[in-house]
């Protein structure tokens, strides 16, 4: 299925995050801007602290900036997640996969129930025809239709991951961030997962922002790259050309760091 | 005891273990008849997909089997000599003196509203107690500080004062690895100790735990999916697949003497920094295909 729809952006401007207290402020990401695009994929890598995570939440709503501005199609994401129908809007055409997926499930509701929900609140579907679309997702994501009827603490963490990536295509999103959705997984479904999303996005017209500390998948996955080192960016440009001629120190030891274990192994 | 006597007992010696779990009227087997030993100092990984039963394996191993529908049975169970009933199911996760456990999720694992310093000291003090060595509160709090430099944490003061929710998924991991080792335990067991970390600081890690085992004599039980990390740091290499030990080989050799088909796609599944110019990631199936085609595959 092609679908040609119009292109959306999101536009990050000096955005900041501060945590803690006046006097021990810590900023989790200092001074980024970036453009992301429906028609693109772009990685986002760094080591854990270096923030990625907290700009992956910011980009789709969850964190508001303590500085700076980030718009989708030219408004104010803080000011959309503080109207319902703004909000909606934002979740239709954004969507998230967290990294932690044994507390992104309500682990009262079954699977089902997880993964139908979004496309009946946000799309308007019927709960037979959101049924349909989650058969289908599952079988894209060789999830059997059995396992549905479980609780999310009665799957394993690979399952688990696939139907959070389903409950947030069900909604058939216009961007999707992923924030480590990989890490935890097992190489084979790895492979797998990553050859989904990125045959996903480019059938479905929709952008992708991988956030992951896992360079090789990322740079597999994306067009373009950002390599984060705390809370700042370091690093821009293709994927190919970061991980084949990096210019800050940083991304060359992380690329170094690589190689010597590809050698090693 | 003498040095030679410790060498001669294993830490652990594990036959024929399995689980198996009661979903609706049927019964799922998560492990069937998995079987090890480890002399102290000795390094085992347990490699699989997810689904696998490694998870299962190495925290009934651990004491920590605690699911109302799980059954155990093996034939036998040693650890530090003494023979353990793992097949009794406790209620809640059953702490073994000793033994050690780095769990694949640190925010659930760690006590939420304690600080991570208290979590800390409390660990080091008990440990003190046990080892029959006094400390006194302030030289807890030093070793606390020591412990989480050792893991990679340089601001150890603010993190003492920090609640896991506080952290970043990565600190709390390295938070979770120093309470583990500050117990000195004789058996470390780590789900997935590396893969909420960056690279190079997952290869740290690793180190870390080793040298802190290699010091200790304590043996050492990896469940990773990251292949080449095990491949780079354990002895030895146990492969799952569906709750089957499918393959069992030192990790010197795996990556030419693999036997299973199963554990040889394993290995090329690996992405590297070669992947960011291809279209697609080989998966397990790609491979099957693949080699069912290469005409000396079906010569052989």
């Amino acid at each position: 299925m092609t679908t040609s729809r119009a292109r959306v952006t999101i536009t990050a401007q000096g955005v900041q995050r501060h945590y803690g207290s006046r006097a021990k402020r810590f900023a989790a990401v200092d001074d980024v801007s970036l453009a992301i695009d429906s028609t693109r994929a772009l990685g986002i890598v760094g080591e854990s602290g270096s923030g990625k995570s907290t700009l992956a939440k910011m980009l789709v709503g969850l964190e508001k900036p303590t500085a700076g501005t980030i718009l989708l199609d030219g408004q104010d994401m803080t000011d959309m997640a503080s109207r319902t129908e703004g909000m909606r809007e934002l979740r239709r055409t954004v969507q998230m996969v967290a990294q932690d997926t044994s507390s992104s499930f309500d682990p009262r509701k079954t699977l089902r129930e997880a993964v139908r929900r979004p496309a009946q609140l946000l799309r308007g579907l019927s709960q037979t025809d959101a049924d349909a679309e989650v058969d289908e997702l599952l079988a894209l994501l060789d999830l059997d239709p059995k396992l549905t009827d479980r609780k999310p603490g009665q799957v394993s963490g690979g399952q688990r991951q696939r139907f959070s990536l389903a409950r947030a295509l069900v909604v058939r999103p216009r961007i999707l961030v992923c924030d480590e959705v990989v890490s935890a997984l097992d190489v084979s479904v790895q492979g797998t997962i990553l050859n989904f999303v990125k045959d996903y996005c480019l059938e479905h017209d929709c952008g992708l922002v991988f956030v992951s500390h896992g360079l090789p998948a990322t740079a597999f996955i994306s067009d373009d790259m950002i390599v984060m080192y705390k809370g700042k960016i370091v690093e821009n440009g293709l994927a190919e050309d970061v991980v084949t001629a990096p210019r800050h120190p940083y991304t060359k030891s992380l690329i170094e760091a690589y190689s010597t274990s590809e050698q090693s192994a | 005891m003498t040095a030679t006597d410790i060498s001669a007992t294993p830490v652990i010696r594990v036959e024929n273990l399995s689980v198996f779990y009661r979903v609706g009227d049927e019964e799922h087997a998560a492990v069937t008849n998995a079987s090890f030993a480890l002399a102290p100092g000795d390094r085992l990984a347990i490699v699989g997909e997810s689904g696998s039963g490694k998870t299962t394996l190495s925290s009934t191993v651990a004491g920590f089997q605690s699911a109302p529908n799980a059954r155990v049975t093996h034939d036998a169970f040693e650890f530090d000599g003494k023979p353990l009933d793992r097949t009794v199911v406790h209620r809640l996760p059953h702490r073994t003196d000793g033994l050690s456990m780095v769990f694949q999720d640190a925010m659930t694992s760690l006590e939420p509203v304690w600080t991570v310093g208290s979590q800390l000291i409390s660990v080091l003090r008990t440990e003190s107690k046990r080892s029959g060595r006094k400390i006194s509160r302030k030289d807890a709090v030093r070793e606390a500080h020591e412990w989480l430099n050792r893991v990679g944490i340089v601001d150890a003061p603010r993190v003492m004062g920090a609640r896991p929710y506080e952290l970043s998924g990565g600190m709390r991991q390295r938070v979770m690895l120093a309470i583990a080792l500050s117990g000195r335990p004789r058996l470390l067991i780590a789900d997935e100790p590396t893969s909420a970390l960056d690279a190079s600081l997952s290869r740290e890690v690793m180190e870390l735990m080793v040298t802190l085992t290699e010091e200790t004599g304590a043996a050492l039980i990896i469940v990773t999916h990251d292949l080449n990390l095990c491949l780079e740091y354990a002895h030895r290499v146990l492969v799952m697949k569906d709750g089957d030990v499918v393959d069992d080989e030192p990790a010197k050799t795996i990556r030419t003497g693999a036997k299973d088909p199963y554990t040889q796609g394993l290995l090329a599944c690996i992405p590297t920094l070669a992947s960011v110019s291809v279209d697609r990631l080989p998966t397990l199936e790609s491979i099957a295909r693949d080699a069912s085609l290469a005409p000396e595959r079906l010569a052989s």
